[in-house]
């Protein structure tokens, strides 16, 4: 890292440029949360600005109407944290592990949980859902956490593992010496240091499974259990001209992972610096 | 502390780790690779999805995919939006991951813009393909609008050859960026400040000190973000859909679109597996390459 | 960090409960249900019963809403669940999920092709003509829903046909004060509406199916000279050559340049929305959408009065008008053996009291379909004012059939890319009819 340099025309129009990148980037979420505010036509008139007279709240409260927001809210909460939880528990123990016993045992198994993640979802669409209906867990909560769960555990003992491994190694032999069990050293020494990496885990794998489309819509019943995005797509997908309404939708879908991720983002980062970036 | 203790320890050690393996072991095998294996077995199969019965029918649902409408054009399609997002996501992120990491020099809060560029990829596929479905309307898009205040002409986004192939590359590069930013920041962050201050005290001019420092120490993280973008674009399934139903042509509908079109609309679910199949193939062959590639010029430099 | 995990933990045990809590309750009761005989007397003490209805349009939401009411009103043991997913790319995966969950709904809509006839050789599908209710239906539109094996799979909600809106407000400004009433006619309305005025000629929705493909279907009823129904059974054997009549080719042709920009990716709301923008002086759409087609048209034109609508005039000076239409979906019952008795009851008697006029017309007045229903009388129909001067003509017009109830999806696969690719401008007219008769000699067709 360059340290002390001079502020000259060059940085200036640097940062300039990033700027503007910035705000590019930015600008379909910005037309989107504007658009929020608007009626359809002034949308399409006036994209980028939003005066007094063009602000109306109606979208909200219609979206939500017609998305049976609260109710999708509260399932979509409930799989992501209680799927999140279980990929959580079974992939820090698996990439402790992995991490630090030694054997071909290990190395295969990490291979192979790590090489699921090329396989599409989608392929497996079917046998999923006869299988789940075989197994009675059709049409239930379970059901749907049951395999966002085990789809996110690849990408999870991928974290862990990396993370694991880039931790100093005295730690487990200061506590082995000390006498403590497998186990023990585990819950006593790692377990505390594992905060921004399961911050990492939480983020890429809670996104996923909030976002998640198809297997929401395939394993539930819409009525009964409605998610975020099914609903967003029952009434957006293919009438997309309310775009008031579509927006207001997509924000207030969106609105909880964003806020997560502000409140974790040192974590978060920390965590992909300690683990990711070593492989 | 002697020998024999810590032989025996390291023993239990293993076999408590052995059964800390289970529970991911159990839940992986159970729900994925029987699923997978359900699949492999189907695309043997004329199989419609709906009825009990099927009959085995050998490789025949693999010969026939040559035959299918638009085969080459939708294996163009795919490849194409692989290699071309993986390019522009890392380039972009690469660039901006740079320009964000010089400290104490500009004005802008790094983690704020760092925090402002990674929310596109919070959102939801079939949210992004709606937004920018909207976005790219002839004449409604904000695209269109923007492009006529500036005295140029409407671009038919979504029914052009090329032109929607690049519109598609482009939306789902804008979800990706952010995360391949915080992984190339990260990556950054490792390489000590010394090397390049004996560099600058050498003599080599910023450019120099690019190509023949960052970059190769850069190497594991460049393999990350380019394995994990590459299997995440051939994966995409809402996103180019939603944005442009597969036109023109078939030159924008995936792999993914077409296994969903066999198996579930068409009802030749046999065929749509044996597609599938050939997904996971093609995604296992090409991150086998990138990796090859990749990890042999980080060994040269690691 | 360990207050962080904890908290974390009981959220989860919390909310994992509650995942329990929520699953479905075990099978209703097994108390004897009491007949519930007419359709007025509302059960005594009846078992609990839950209908789940697949109700795919819902624009038509709140009038299925005032339906569900009504009739848990009159039978308080009755549950419906209304299932609103768009039918569209979504609700294949759906349906073949439900499939394969053996979890269909009770009562759903059926249409000729697709996945409704993979339910039907699944042999999921009732029956309907034991129905009272399939006595009220004209019988050529129980032919039309009758499947190869002689099941009646739906009863139609109304008819569908296609049909030509006009803003005269702006043909007024491109010098026609009447509308077209041939091909070439509308071809020269077409030319001086995109000479004169800002607007584009026609606007139709290329995503919509049906409507893309109208143009080539009706194109090939007038110039073809084929007597009623002969084109469906050619098409059936695979045998009516597009290639062979070079009228096609030339009219597609003629047409093309006047779509609007975009078409092909156009929704069908979309239509509406163009005309309200005043940015299209014809719509080509269908009747089914009359209602909102016409008070966009009005909103633009200045008034009612200004809106007209026809049925496409794609025909030669002095010769008949063809009508292109279809059973407007209609709905069936699907057999499930799981059902229980009362269920199944339940089931049959809330399909009855769905056809009786009085409570169809919620459907009718809200999609302002033309019924064919036979027990309506004209004070219970409601349909939007431009219509009503075409229906008429529309029932005594010789018609064809729309294409999606001959079509095999995979033909339709074919056919929709390359007409979606000559609406856009990509493909030319001889791509067109090339690929379609390649297409009908590939695929098998439709039972």
């Amino acid at each position: 890292m360059n340290e002390k340099k001079k502020v000259t025309p060059a940085v200036i129009i640097e940062e300039f440029i990033l700027f503007i990148f910035t705000i590019v980037i930015l600008s379909p979420v910005l037309y989107m949360l504007l658009g929020a505010f608007k009626k359809r036509s002034d949308i399409v008139k006036h994209p980028f600005q939003l005066t007094k007279e063009m602000f109306i709240l109606e979208n909200f409260p219609k979206a939500v109407k017609n998305m049976n927001f609260w109710k999708a809210l509260t399932y979509t909460a409930i799989i992501t944290v209680v799927s999140l939880l279980i990929v959580i528990i079974v992939s820090s123990i698996a990439g402790f592990a992995i991490a630090r016993a030694k054997g071909r045992l290990f190395s295969a198994f990490y291979g192979a949980t790590v090489s699921i993640m090329v396989i599409p979802f989608i392929s497996c669409l079917i046998p999923c859902i006869a299988q789940a209906t075989r197994l009675n867990i059709y049409n239930t909560l379970w059901g749907c956490i049951a395999y966002e769960a085990a789809w996110n555990i690849p990408m999870a003992v991928f974290l862990y593992t990396g993370f694991m491994r880039a931790l100093p190694g005295e730690l487990q032999d200061a506590a082995y010496i000390d006498g403590c069990s497998t186990f023990k050293v585990y819950s006593t020494v790692f377990l505390p240091l594992l905060a921004p990496v399961t911050a990492t885990t939480a983020i890429r794998c809670g996104v996923g499974m909030w976002n998640d489309y198809i297997l929401a819509k395939c394993m539930l019943n819409h009525v009964k259990y409605p998610t975020l995005m099914v609903a967003i797509y029952a009434f957006f997908g293919d009438r997309v001209n309310e775009y008031g309404l579509a927006f207001a939708g997509i924000i207030l879908a969106s609105l909880p992972m964003i806020i997560i991720y502000i409140a974790l983002q040192k974590y978060f980062i920390k965590g992909i610096v300690a683990g990711a970036v070593k492989g | 502390m002697n020998r024999k203790k810590l032989v025996g320890l390291e023993r239990t050690h293993t076999r408590t780790c052995r059964i800390m393996l289970i529970p991911a072991f159990i839940l992986c095998f159970a729900f994925v690779i029987i699923p997978l294996i359900d699949v492999v077995r189907y695309s043997f199969t004329d199989w419609d999805g709906i009825q009990p019965q099927m009959a085995f029918v050998g490789f025949e649902n693999y010969r026939n995919l040559p035959q299918m409408e638009g085969f080459k054009d939708m294996l163009v399609a795919t490849f194409t939006f692989a290699i071309g997002m993986t390019v522009i996501t890392i380039l972009v992120s690469f660039i901006t991951a740079l320009a964000l990491d010089k400290k104490g020099r500009g004005r802008m809060p790094r983690n704020l813009v760092r925090a402002l560029w990674f929310i596109p990829s919070l959102l939801s596929g079939t949210v992004v393909g709606i937004l920018w479905h909207i976005m790219y309307n002839y004449h409604n898009g904000v695209v269109n609008t923007v492009l006529k205040t500036v005295g140029l002409k409407s671009v038919n986004w979504l029914e052009t050859y090329v032109v929607t192939n690049i519109a598609i590359i482009v939306a789902a590069a804008w979800v990706q960026i952010g995360m391949c930013i915080i992984i190339f920041m990260a990556g950054l962050q490792g390489i000590s400040a010394d090397i390049y201050e004996a560099a600058t005290i050498d003599g080599a001019t910023d450019r120099q000190q690019l190509w023949s420092i960052t970059v190769p120490m850069m190497a594991p993280s460049i393999t990350i973000n380019v394995i994990t973008t590459t299997i995440g674009a051939f994966k995409a399934y809402e996103l180019p859909y939603f944005i442009s139903k597969g036109m023109p042509g078939y030159t924008t509908l995936l792999l993914t679109g077409r296994i969903s079109f066999y198996a579930f609309k068409a009802g030749k679910y046999g065929y749509g597996s044996a597609l599938a199949v050939i997904l996971v193939l093609i995604i296992a062959l090409f991150s086998l390459l990138e990796l090859l590639i990749l990890r042999k010029r980080e060994d040269i430099y690691g | 960090m360990k207050k962080l995990l904890a908290v974390l933990l009981s959220a989860a045990m919390i909310l994992g409960l509650a995942a329990c809590a929520s699953q479905p309750a075990a099978p209703a009761a097994t108390e004897a249900a009491t007949t519930a005989a007419a359709t007025e007397a509302p059960a005594a003490e009846a078992e609990k019963v839950t209908l789940e209805l697949y109700c795919v349009k819902t624009e038509n939401l709140e009038a299925w809403q005032e339906l569900e009411r009504r009739f848990e009103a009159l039978y308080p043991n009755v549950d419906i669940e209304l299932i609103t997913l768009e039918f569209s790319s979504g609700s294949s995966e759906f349906i073949t999920a439900r499939i394969a969950a053996d979890d269909l709904p009770d009562v759903l809509q059926v249409s000729q092709g697709g996945v409704t006839s993979q339910l039907l050789d699944a042999g999921k599908i009732e029956d309907l003509k034991r129905f009272k209710a399939a006595d009220s239906i004209p019988q050529v539109y129980k032919d039309l829903l009758t499947y190869s094996d002689g099941t009646l799979f739906g009863l139609a909600q109304g008819a569908a046909f296609a049909t030509m809106y006009y803003n005269m407000d702006i043909l007024e400004k491109a010098g026609w004060t009447t509308i077209p009433t041939n091909w070439d006619e509308l071809i020269q309305c077409c030319k001086d509406v995109k000479e004169k005025t800002d607007a584009a000629p026609i606007v139709t929705s290329g995503q919509h199916g049906t409507l893309l493909y109208f143009t080539p279907e009706l194109i090939a009823a007038h110039v073809c000279g084929l007597g009623q129904n002969e084109y469906e059974e050619q098409f059936r054997a695979g045998k009516f050559d597009w290639t062979a009549y070079p009228e096609i080719e030339q009219r597609l042709e003629e047409i093309q340049p006047y779509f609007i920009t975009g078409a092909a990716s156009m929704v069908e709301d979309d239509i509406a929305t163009m005309m309200a923008d005043g940015a299209a002086a014809m719509a080509l759409a269908g009747n089914w959408t009359a209602a909102s087609v016409c008070d966009a048209t009005a909103e633009a034109a200045g008034g009612m009065d200004k809106v007209k609508a026809s049925l496409p005039p794609f025909n030669k000076a002095g010769e008949a008008t063809w009508a292109s239409v279809a059973p407007e979906d209609g709905f069936g019952i699907t057999k499930d053996a799981k059902r229980s008795p009362a269920e199944q009851e339940a089931l049959e008697t809330f399909y009855e009291w769905l056809y009786l006029p009085e409570n169809f017309r919620c459907i009718q007045n809200s999609s302002g379909s033309v019924p064919v229903l036979t027990t309506f009388t004209d004070d219970q129909i409601v349909l939007p004012e431009p219509i009503v001067p075409v229906v008429a003509p529309m029932n005594a017009a010789p018609s064809i059939l729309m294409g999606f109830n001959i079509w095999t999806t995979e033909y339709n696969d074919a056919a929709k890319t390359v007409l979606l690719d000559w609406i856009s401008g990509n493909a030319t007219a001889k791509q067109v009819v090339d690929t379609m008769w390649e297409a009908e000699q590939k695929y098998p067709k439709n039972k």
